[in-house]
């Protein structure tokens, strides 16, 4: 049901809705400047990314029409905003260090339980690429071919790279909990695994 | 089960690809380990960490609304190349959801159905659908289309007199309803008469394809090629008997009607310049890249060629040059 709001949205837009316009900030903007954050690090950028998108959005609001698939499109056009970001000349200023690491785990989320505390940190462990899949696959509810398309990759390196998100977040979890791989009851199986 | 197939399947389910008896399995597995147990709440039940948060939200709505008044600048070329890519990309998208489209159209979708409208009474009007379909309507005509039309379904339909010429998209139909026929195109240039009062109904083809059916029963389906002119009884009910005669000499004089007097709205002037060439018999030529996407409305009757240029300079200035069959626009 979503989808078809958003398309909705978008054909009130392009008719000149700015209610719908509205709407669909209020809807979008939070995730995705989520989603830029991972690109772009600083929240400061991420929404400078985003607003930008939302002033473009409007303006080309007559081409929206044409839009096919409304939320992917938000997603790569926010993704090849960053890229468009990353790549602009820089003067003399310092890359920051990653702000995202540790810190903002307290800072944003006092509240989580431990359990899904050692989920997050595994999460934000991730390399780039896994991570923003896993994210878009668990939080987005995106589909794997919709995943591929925002990232121009193919269907099968997005099924390997969740894969081995899972992977690498069952080890922590495990670990936490105190799991060994010899405790683990093996149903007639004998497997030796690594991780 | 060992954890990577395990892992195999919690990756699938997360996809939403799980297959019926994959599921039984993982349940089964995860009743009897309670670590997989664990790992799947902790990963998959746990609850996502919560959004950027953003503070001040309608702060942030307000300075957007401010930069487009704005009017923040023309898009830089950078941000231009976005376009095809990303129609590029949603073409690939829409492959795979056509095939369902197909299966689902018609009777399912009615409840959900928004239609938009335009009509004439004294006058005719040309204008252009969301897809890119030009439309030419006759007086006293009334036609509806789909919301989102050129998404994933373009239906139409049709009382009186319709002339369109239509943007090719295989994997997204276009049906034409009129009277008790059902008109099925992918690209093409055609007309449909079915006024409410006439006899008969007729689709006429000027070129590419169509198939033409009975409304609500296709099992009975006529494919037309150019030229050709099916005539059917208007009315519901009973078998409908085609007939199908070809048009040659007989073609302009049946579909004349769309290239004289005509109303447009919002038409880009490249598209009113065709009508324009059709209806004088010259051509056309605009030498300004940026007039040709200004949108005028507007309704021309009687004018000869000067008066409709000068009553489109009115709106928007340009300077026309007109040398015997040949018009330069600038």
């Amino acid at each position: 049901m979503q989808a078809t709001s958003t398309h909705f949205l978008f054909r009130q837009i392009s008719l000149g809705q700015k209610e719908a316009f509205n709407q669909l900030f209020y809807r979008y903007y939070e995730r995705l400047v989520g989603f830029a954050i991972q690109y772009v690090k600083q929240p400061e950028s991420a929404e400078e990314v985003v607003s930008s998108l939302f002033v473009n959005i409007w303006q080309k609001r007559d081409q929206l029409a044409a839009v096919r698939s409304p939320q992917v499109y938000l997603f790569v056009a926010t993704r090849n905003g960053c890229l468009n970001y990353l790549r602009r000349p820089v003067k003399s200023v310092r890359q920051h260090p990653d702000q995202l690491n540790g810190d903002t785990a307290d800072t944003l989320h006092p509240e989580y339980k431990e359990l899904e505390a050692i989920v997050y940190a595994a999460v934000e462990q991730l390399p780039e690429q896994r991570r923003v899949i896993f994210r878009l696959i668990k939080e987005e509810g995106l589909k794997a071919k919709e995943v591929a398309t925002i990232l121009s990759i193919s269907v099968r390196t997005v099924e390997n790279q969740l894969y081995k998100a899972l992977k690498s977040l069952a080890a922590a979890v495990s670990g936490y909990l105190g799991y060994h791989p010899q405790e683990k009851p093996l149903r007639g199986r004998d497997a030796l695994l690594f991780f | 089960m060992n954890r990577e197939q395990f892992l195999a399947l919690l990756s699938k389910k997360m996809r939403n690809e799980l297959l019926p008896e994959d599921r039984e399995v993982f349940e089964e597995c995860m009743k009897e380990n309670r670590e997989y147990q664990q790992l799947h709440e902790a990963i998959v039940a746990a609850g996502d960490r919560s959004p950027a948060a953003v503070p001040d939200m309608e702060g942030r709505l307000a300075l957007i609304w401010e930069r487009i008044g704005a009017g923040e600048g023309a898009v830089p070329d950078r941000e231009r190349r976005l376009w095809p890519a990303l129609l590029k990309t949603a073409a690939v998208l829409l492959l795979i959801a056509g095939v369902a489209v197909f299966i689902s159209y018609n009777n399912k979708r009615i409840k959900e159905e928004r239609m938009l409208t335009l009509s004439t009474t004294n006058e005719k009007l040309y204008t252009t659908l969301p897809d890119g379909t030009q439309v030419t309507l006759n007086y006293h005509s009334t036609l509806e289309y789909n919301t989102g039309f050129g998404d994933e379904k373009r239906k139409i339909v049709l009382q009186g007199e319709a002339f369109f010429d239509v943007t090719e998209n295989p994997t997204v139909p276009l049906q034409v309803l009129a009277g008790p026929l059902m008109v099925e195109v992918k690209g093409t240039a055609f007309s449909v008469n079915a006024y409410k009062d006439n006899p008969d109904v007729s689709v006429i083809l000027l070129r590419g394809s169509v198939e033409v059916s009975r409304r609500g029963d296709r099992t009975d389906k006529v494919l037309l090629k150019p030229h050709q002119w099916l005539r059917a009884p208007n009315s519901a009910g009973g078998t409908v008997q085609f007939s199908v005669d070809s048009v040659n000499g007989q073609l302009e004089q049946q579909m004349h009607w769309k290239d004289d007097s005509l109303v447009f709205k919002k038409e880009s002037l490249q598209h009113i310049v065709l009508k324009l060439e059709k209806k004088y018999g010259v051509t056309i030529e605009i030498k300004t890249e940026v007039l040709k996407e200004k949108r005028f409305s507007g309704m021309f009757v009687r004018e000869s060629l000067a008066e409709g240029l000068e009553a489109l300079r009115m709106a928007y200035p340009f300077s026309y040059k007109i040398e015997d069959k040949k018009v330069t626009i600038r």
